[in-house]
């Protein structure tokens, strides 16, 4: 037992484990500066108890149907283990990996802001173990929906239909893309209802940060390399993946729009500029991030959803838009 | 002359070279085989040449578009642009090089290496043998001055593999091919020169009439320093 979960430790951690103290040290970072920020909130146990849910049956799922993991555990499944060993090393540590570096910061920053937190964290606890448990399940169980196409009869290339059939064969991107859009939808009344209207722009960056599509190259290793090798990339790759993230952006920032229309009240017509500018400076931003700093020393896919360099993006449009908030404001 | 460069050092780690002080000058229209044991180097030279490996120093910028636009590579591992079939990745990269397929040359390619029937199919659905013969067509195809190949001959059956040899042989015509192996079969059978790689070295380098088969064995059973 100790041996199988040692392997697959090494797996998630790195060789000597490395990922263990950088994400300890992170989760201590993000304690540390909402603590320091003396801002409290009373979240109520039930949202906590959801997000806990969410994230962590959501990372789960993301690292079981990812083909890195399928390509990792293939070795160890054709050796003659105990089934019930292995599940329960390899359980082990992809919780602990789960915990050190996505759900553990949502406690984290609990802890950091909430007032009464004991029993946030015994809440917490629970809904962390059962969703674990129930996303290991299902996720292990579940064979991975490959997309077949029987035969393809176009004979041009088209790198967006490329990047969309990517898209379908791996369902967390659309997943997530599709969550982004929701959560347009509901950005609109929060920052309406705050009667700040000239912070509409915020809502635009908040729209563009659909960070999963900005590392579809970095995601398949081999095809970054091979596009790195290819010349003329700027035409055949830059611009076609550039125009699939500023639709996503353009649908995103579309929905807040409307949303905003029907619940809040009139937009000004330069807002409709803005944020067909904030979906295009965002989609080529992060496409040139993504061409020219590609994420490739990853070890578990799912860590590339989390990564930092994935909210410089983000975090750019987001200056902007506070920036342009106080200008109009 | 080709390519020429000299005192290439190549890293992962700085300060830890896998590739120490290597000299290397291809000329136009050979075929130079690298062969060497597990380890000796071969793939790293190929990716740093290709200009997908950043650590290295020699005064050469194997990322320039202007080499880049000369040389296409096979790698060793490669499951690039899946959710392409063969058809449109072939676009692709002849869009890449700014190139217009000849249709009757792949015709013929895709004919010798029995690969037909999987034109239409989505790479991500060949077999691996299949997935190689997609990449190798594309070069073949290409006809640019460098053609580096990876190990080419791992995965391809006994015809296809004939056939690769056939080609590789015939590429005189465009340019030259510059390609890894540790089938000494492979080597001999087509090239005209032979670099025995050796610790991030060349070791020993067999022209022409010396290329033979027991001679670069040993060489290769000669125990390390």
């Amino acid at each position: 037992m100790n041996r199988l979960i040692k392997a697959n430790m090494k797996i998630f951690f790195g060789a000597r484990y490395e990922g263990v103290l950088r994400s300890i040290v992170l989760s201590g970072i993000v304690y540390l500066a909402l603590a320091s920020s003396g801002f409290k909130v009373n979240i109520a146990v039930p949202v906590l108890a959801l997000a806990t849910v969410f994230g962590t049956a959501t990372a789960f799922v993301v690292v079981l149907q990812s083909e890195n993991t399928i390509d990792n555990i293939r070795g160890q499944l054709m050796l003659p283990e105990k089934p019930q060993e292995f599940h329960a090393a390899f359980f082990c540590s992809l919780a602990a990996h789960t915990l050190l570096t996505k759900s553990g910061l949502l406690l984290f920053a609990y802890l950091a802001v909430s007032e009464g937190p004991i029993l946030g964290i015994a809440v917490f606890s629970v809904s962390y173990i059962l969703s674990g448990a129930v996303a290991y399940a299902i996720g292990f169980c579940s064979e991975k929906q490959v997309i077949t196409y029987s035969r393809v009869t176009r004979t041009r290339h088209s790198f967006i239909l490329y990047l969309l059939r990517y898209l379908f064969g791996n369902k967390t991107y659309i997943s997530n893309t599709v969550m982004q859009w929701a959560f347009s939808c509901f950005l609109a009344p929060i920052i309406g209802e705050s009667g700040f209207a000239a912070a509409m722009p915020l809502g635009f960056a908040l729209c563009c940060m659909n960070t999963p599509l900005g590392i579809l190259l970095s995601s398949d290793k081999t095809l970054c390399q091979k596009v790195h090798s290819l010349p003329s990339q700027s035409s055949t790759v830059f611009i076609p993946y550039a125009a699939i993230v500023m639709t996503a952006n353009l649908i995103g920032c579309g929905l807040y729009l409307a949303s905003w229309s029907l619940l809040v009240g009139g937009i000004p017509a330069f807002m409709h500029i803005v944020a067909v500018c904030f979906s295009v400076l965002g989609a080529f931003l992060t496409v040139a991030l993504e061409l020219r700093f590609p994420l490739l020393n990853w070890k578990v896919e799912s860590d590339l959803w989390r990564h930092p360099r994935k909210y410089v993006v983000a975090g750019t449009l987001l200056v902007l838009a506070a920036s342009l908030s106080f200008i109009i404001g | 002359m080709l390519l020429d460069f000299n005192d290439l050092n190549v890293w992962y780690r700085k300060g830890s070279p896998v590739i120490r002080d290597l000299s290397l000058t291809l000329g136009e229209h050979e075929v130079v085989g690298l062969i060497g044991l597990n380890g000796a180097g071969k793939t790293t030279l190929i990716n740093t040449i290709t200009g997908v490996h950043k650590g290295y120093s020699g005064g050469v910028n194997f990322a320039d578009r202007d080499f880049k636009l000369c040389r296409y590579t096979v790698f060793s591992e490669d499951t690039s642009f899946q959710f392409y079939s063969f058809n449109e990745y072939l676009s692709h990269v002849f869009a890449s090089y700014g190139k217009e397929a000849d249709a009757e040359c792949v015709s013929k390619l895709a004919k010798g290496f029995g690969f037909e029937q999987y034109r239409t199919t989505l790479i991500r659905n060949l077999s691996t043998g299949n997935r190689r013969k997609a990449y190798l067509i594309t070069g073949f195809a290409l006809g640019l001055p460098l053609l580096l190949l990876d190990e080419p001959v791992n995965g391809l059956d006994f015809q296809s593999t004939e056939y690769l040899y056939e080609q590789i042989n015939g590429y005189c015509e465009f340019g030259t091919v510059l390609f890894s192996s540790h089938v000494l079969e492979s080597i001999c059978l087509t090239s005209d020169r032979v670099l025995v790689l050796d610790g991030g070295a060349i070791s020993r380098e067999f022209k022409q009439n010396e290329i033979d088969a027991v001679a670069i064995r040993e060489v290769l059973n000669e125990p390390t320093d």
